[in-house]
């Protein structure tokens, strides 16, 4: 302990937060973008428009057509017929059966619902939204085992420390709820970090506890062990019976799989016909066949489903409560992480919530070098510090940069280019390595603001190069078209541009006035002295 | 007796943010140094804050039960996260612009008389 119990906590705090705050930013910035994962790839596949909308019975006639000739005699089926956001097309999924000694035989298809065939190669090569969503939770270049659960999950319950102490160090978390200070230094970036920290801690705190559930068996295997012991299969049969999906044998008796057409007149019956979700079929074709329909999800992931007989047709199982009470509460975590159930309005808080997620990782690190720039005002820099400095500057205005390459690089690539998609991830990276090496060369206030203004420029860029570059998915044609998802990135975009050209002007402005009025205190001039 | 049915969005959506927009405020104002910033002249007494803070709490409890009728659980609660920040957010900038305004214009009037 250092002191008090809260400033041992302060403490911990900075040098916790030190430690990931780059990483964790890189993890905001990601994740916040994955909110908006479909309307990413759809902007990056502007060639491949989604499949119109179709009944439900109608988009599985087509799946059941293609998996009859592709995979009968499989274990499972899974057709997922298009939908508004996460599926643009049609999608089926088949697994067969594992033969002795060789790898289970897996396919997954996108169909065009006009041919029944599956879509052909996309025109334009490229990782889309996922590739940038996926970075949140397995980095990029690094293995992914290595990544996920285990350096995702040390860096998640470091913020989760992180969040503890904050609250904790806190000491008028109410009656300074509102607060911030303008044109205070460093007190200022202190008000902006609480601020934003405690207006969103309810959002914080659900994202970083529900980020550790993703985890909690890979860091808290004794649970399992104790319960269940080393046979991992005992744990597999609970995990089985506890989640509602028991394993089934197929009989080796040839049946004729049901019609699908009456299953699905039953489930709208129950649900309504625009709240079907997606279809399983087990052992298609065998007489002990299930097929299960599964209703669209909710914020807890754990949709209605009835179990149905392959053969007859007949209800096995509408149980409501057919998965545990433990596994439904961590299971609404992780619906309540992933937000897949929210309609636009609500994605859209939580992008900003992500963005204020963002905001405060960017404060708590500027807070870090701000006050002791202070302290140390008339001391030279230590190495240490510059390398902190260095960092923000180069990760926090250089990845939006980076971001924004990835977006241009999409539309510049050569379509036919080889490995297009990796180079569009490589743009990304060699763009913000750069903007990481640029501080060094330049003062901190001129880094600043040649960052920034970098950032501007490279957003604004986005909605022209995409002008330039598509014949019908610019603003030109989206806007007055309505088509929002397409819109709304380039809108996006711009307002990205509108907010790092005025963090520009105002750094552009704090360095005019440094420079204008170094004799306003002999410790301002010597500050100037030294940065000019 | 059952509540009206407001089960569309944006219009229910867009009352509980008025109404917590309103609450939001009504905090803000009972606390002493926000009330100064906006209220240079006047001084802020006790049972005046305790009514402020009441109103406020029962304004932003008001939206919250209008929300999770509205939306459910599930829906209702994340939005409640989703739009206390952008409130918070916007009063306390347009608290400290107000402040910083009124402390230019003093400063302007001093510098007139001299």
């Amino acid at each position: 302990m250092i002191g008090s119990f809260r400033q041992s906590m302060t403490w911990l705090h900075t040098w916790v937060g030190l430690i990931v705050c780059w990483i964790l930013y890189f993890m905001f910035v990601t994740g916040t973008l994955g909110y908006f994962d479909s309307e990413i790839d759809r902007w990056m596949q502007p060639e491949q428009a989604p499949s119109p909308q179709t009944s439900f019975a109608d988009a599985v006639a087509v799946a059941r057509t293609r998996l009859v000739d592709e995979a009968m005699g499989a274990e499972r089926w899974f057709i997922t017929p298009p939908d508004e956001r996460e599926h643009p097309h049609l999608e089926i999924f088949w697994q067969m059966p594992r033969e002795e000694g060789e790898d289970i035989v897996r396919g997954n298809e996108d169909i065009d619902l006009a041919t029944g065939e599956p879509l052909g190669e996309p025109v334009r090569a490229t990782g889309g939204g996922q590739v940038l969503y996926r970075m949140h939770y397995i980095l990029h270049y690094i293995d992914r085992a290595i990544t996920y659960p285990y350096l995702i999950g040390l860096i998640t319950l470091i913020m989760f420390i992180g969040m503890v102490t904050g609250v904790i160090i806190h000491r008028n978390i109410f009656r300074d709820f509102f607060t911030f200070r303008l044109s205070q230094g460093q007190r200022s970036w202190l008000d902006m970090h609480n601020m934003l920290s405690v207006t969103s801690l309810p959002f914080q705190l659900m994202i970083t506890y529900s980020g550790l559930i993703f985890m909690v068996l890979n860091w808290m295997p004794g649970i399992a062990l104790g319960s269940y012991g080393f046979d991992t299969s005992v744990a597999d049969e609970v995990v089985a019976e506890a989640t509602g999906n028991v394993p089934l044998e197929a009989s080796g008796t040839p049946a004729e799989l049901v019609d699908f057409a009456p299953i699905i007149a039953d489930a709208s019956a129950r649900w309504g016909s625009d709240s079907l979700g997606r279809m399983e079929v087990r052992h298609p074709g065998d007489a002990a066949s299930q097929i299960t329909l599964y209703r669209q999800e909710d914020a807890s992931r754990i949709p209605s489903r009835v179990i149905y007989s392959g053969v007859t047709g007949e209800v096995l199982d509408d149980r409501e409560d057919y998965i545990i009470g433990p596994i439904k509460v961590a299971s609404t975590f992780l619906g309540l992480h992933e937000g897949l159930f929210a309609g636009t309005l609500l994605r859209w808080f939580y992008f900003l919530s992500g963005l204020l997620g963002t905001g405060m990782i960017a404060t708590g690190a500027i807070h870090y070098t701000s006050k002791r720039r202070k302290r140390n005002e008339n001391e030279p820099q230590s190495r240490g510090y510059r390398f902190v400095e260095c960092l923000n500057i180069g990760t926090i205005m250089g990845l939006p940069v980076g971001i924004a390459a990835y977006f241009l690089a999409n539309r510049l690539l050569p379509l036919g280019m080889a490995d297009r998609a990796a180079w569009e991830v490589h743009c990304m990276f060699l763009v913000w390595g750069a903007c990481l090496l640029y501080p060094l060369v330049r003062s901190r206030i001129d880094a600043w603001r040649d960052l920034a203004a970098l950032a501007a420029g490279a957003f604004a860029l986005v909605p022209v190069i995409n002008m330039l570059t598509t014949d019908n998915a610019h603003l030109l044609v989206t806007l007055p078209a309505g088509n929002w998802i397409l819109a709304g990135f380039d809108l996006t975009a711009l307002a990205a541009a509108l907010f790092f050209g005025t963090a520009a002007w105002l750094i552009g402005r704090k360095r005019a006035s440094m420079k204008t009025a170094p004799e306003a205190s002999p410790r301002a001039a010597a500050r100037a002295d030294a940065l000019a | 007796m059952p509540l009206p049915a407001l089960t569309h969005w944006p219009d229910v959506i867009l009352l509980s943010s008025i109404v917590l927009l309103a609450g939001l405020v009504l905090i803000c104002l009972s606390i002493k140094r926000h009330f100064s910033q906006w209220f240079p002249e006047r001084k802020l007494v006790r049972s005046v804050a305790m009514a402020l803070r009441v109103a406020g709490y029962a304004l932003v409890i008001g939206a919250t039960a209008l929300l999770i009728q509205a939306e459910g659980w599930g829906v209702g609660l994340p939005l409640l996260c989703g739009i206390v920040p952008v409130a918070a957010f916007a009063i306390s900038m347009l608290t400290t612009w107000r402040a910083n305004a009124l402390r230019a214009a003093a400063l302007a009037r001093r510098r007139r008389r001299a």
